[in-house]
């Protein structure tokens, strides 16, 4: 039995839709022309108590659709969702308080006061008992260091600064599950670390369950255990990070540094040539032909150095939603 | 319900603090009040130099519904529009998600968050005008008509709050519904007078569509012994009625937010 159980979630939205120009407007005032957008299409779930779980897709997957519909916030248009046991559309506040929302791009603070007084009436709102509150507030406080920025307007604080006041008001009530949407958009890298961190640090401490959204690579890479790909509103690949590349990308990366340079060598007869700039050449080769090639060409050339890796993780997923290609696990 | 007002009372703390990093808009505000109230009473002197009564109201009568007026004029500005500006502001920015996700009511929650403090000034200023009112008036003022006004200001407060969550919720469907808050404080002006002042037509519109009736003339009118008993239960029913139809409506809307109607 999972924490968080999903079964054909689907979710489909009518769009109007018109042309450019002020006819096109005109006529849509009376003539609406609708096309259905199938945001979420028939996804399945079964995520674990207290595991991290990135969904990975480019904008518009239906990563932010599939969060809003667990966290209560979408009615889906078919298929059926328990998390915690509830049905999240029903918004029980039963269920309400032992979850939590993060959104990167929406903020939840009073930008016109200290982000302090949010805190309490988050608190209040929450019916969090007075010592329990003051001990969530105190730890949070001290894993962010946020101490000094407390009784700052939150209009003055800094993108990251505000951004780790967002993800403190959002877990003061010590939800059991965390959605994560896009919790580091715009921050830079070393904050970016930090929020990583702080997010590693609560999951293994407090042992809720996370689900993150992200398109930059390194937050799932560097937090999940457990990667779902999605990509026009369906799975294309729900597993372990490890086994990402071995799925959707069966590749090595060969990169050869020779002694001397070689003209007419057809490197393109081993594989792709990802890279060829004077005595460096980087091919990209099937799995199952990595050793071949490696000892076809240490035979044929003077090479003073190879190395054979795996595709960047970045890489592995920008040639899947290329190619649009996926395989269900 | 306890826990309820508690709520409220630390919002308006925190409205407070909020509001008097602002302390030279709280001035200006209380001399605009003032000067606004001034106005108002040169108005009505200015008229009753030339009758001892407009339609049946004199001159102490209609200070008291001026007073009823700038204390509606108050409660208006200070919990309902901000918070339904509010309303209106995060459905158009999305950030409406954060009030549906938490475990108390949405519809108690963004109806309160934010309390406009410095508008008690419009409060105060018209219950001094209502007690003025009342002195002069007090050889025909009796305890039942106290009630009945109190009565018929509350049954007015919900039903000004009820339609102004109409218009909010308006904003699910329409993005931009703030121009018909214009539209509205332009028709307020009306509620200075009395509404028997008004052709038939516009008497019912001002007493059915927008329920200035209820809110300024009312009360003033129960005050002042010219209301029947059976007025005020007509008030409070209508005050239930329009409470719940508000309600029902922000519900449908909320359902049409979340796709659920769809």
């Amino acid at each position: 039995m999972g924490q968080i159980e999903v079964h054909d979630l689907c979710k489909t939205f009518k769009v109007a839709e018109r042309e450019g120009g002020l006819g096109a407007a005109m006529r849509s005032l009376l003539f609406r022309k609708h096309r259905q957008v199938h945001a979420v299409d028939h996804i399945s779930l079964d995520i674990k108590a207290g595991e991290v779980v990135g969904f990975l897709g480019p904008n518009g997957a239906g990563k932010t659709t599939t969060l809003k519909m667990l966290s209560g916030l979408l009615h889906p248009t078919a298929g059926e969702a328990t998390v915690l046991g509830h049905v999240p559309w029903r918004r029980e506040s039963a269920y309400l308080r032992r979850i939590s929302m993060v959104m990167g791009q929406r903020s939840q603070l009073n930008w016109d006061l200290p982000a302090m007084d949010s805190f309490l009436v988050h608190l209040a709102v929450y019916n969090v008992e007075k010592a329990a509150g003051r001990a969530a507030l105190d730890e949070l406080v001290e894993l962010l260091s946020i101490g000094g920025v407390l009784k700052k307007q939150v209009r003055t604080l800094s993108l990251g600064e505000r951004m780790k006041c967002e993800i403190c008001v959002s877990l003061l009530h010590s939800p059991s599950v965390l959605f994560l949407d896009e919790p580091t958009l715009g921050l830079d890298l070393t904050m970016q670390d930090r929020i990583r961190d702080f997010i590693r640090e609560y999951n293994r401490h407090h042992g809720a369950t996370i689900i993150l959204t992200s398109h930059y690579m390194a937050d799932v890479t560097a937090l999940c255990k457990r990667i779902v790909v999605i990509d026009h509103g369906r799975i294309l690949f729900d597993g372990p990070l490890a086994d990402l590349s071995a799925r959707l990308a069966p590749f090595k990366i060969i990169s050869i540094d020779l002694q001397d340079d070689v003209d007419g060598y057809a490197f393109e007869r081993m594989g792709e040539v990802v890279a060829h700039e004077g005595r460096k050449v980087t091919l990209r080769v099937g799995k199952e032909d990595a050793a071949a090639v490696t000892s076809r060409l240490l035979a044929d050339l003077a090479v003073q150095d190879v190395t054979i890796q795996d595709p960047p993780i970045e890489d592995v997923i920008r040639q899947v939603f290329a190619s649009g290609r996926g395989t269900h696990p | 319900m306890l826990r309820h007002l508690r709520l409220i009372w630390l919002f308006t703390r925190v409205s407070i603090q909020d509001t008097a990093a602002y302390r030279t808009d709280f001035f200006a505000h209380v001399l605009v009040t003032i000067f606004n109230g001034g106005a108002e009473l040169v108005g009505l002197w200015t008229i009753f130099s030339n009758t001892r009564s407009l339609n049946g109201w004199n001159a102490f009568q209609m200070v008291a519904l001026l007073g009823v007026f700038r204390t509606m004029n108050g409660i208006i500005g200070m919990v309902i529009a901000p918070n339904m500006r509010l309303i209106m502001d995060d459905i158009r920015e999305g950030k409406l998600d954060f009030i549906i996700l938490k475990p108390i009511n949405a519809q108690f929650y963004a109806s309160f968050r934010r309390v406009i403090v410095w508008r008690l000034a419009d409060i105060a200023l018209g219950l001094g005008l209502v007690a003025v009112a009342c002195v002069k008036l007090s050889a025909s003022l009796t305890a039942d008509k106290l009630l009945m006004f109190l009565v018929m200001l509350s049954a007015g407060s919900v039903i000004i709050y009820s339609f102004w969550l109409v218009l909010a919720t308006l904003a699910f469907w329409l993005t931009r519904v703030n121009n018909m808050e214009m539209v509205f404080w332009n028709v307020f002006e009306a509620g200075r007078y009395p509404v028997d002042i008004y052709r038939p037509t516009v008497r019912l519109g001002l007493t059915y569509v927008v329920p200035l009736a209820f809110i300024t003339t009312f009360p003033a009118a129960a005050l002042v012994g010219k209301a029947q008993a059976s007025g005020v239960a007509l008030a409070v029913l209508f005050a239930a009625a329009a409470l719940a139809a508000g309600s029902s409506f922000w519900r449908y809307g909320l359902r049409h937010y979340s796709g659920a109607s769809a």
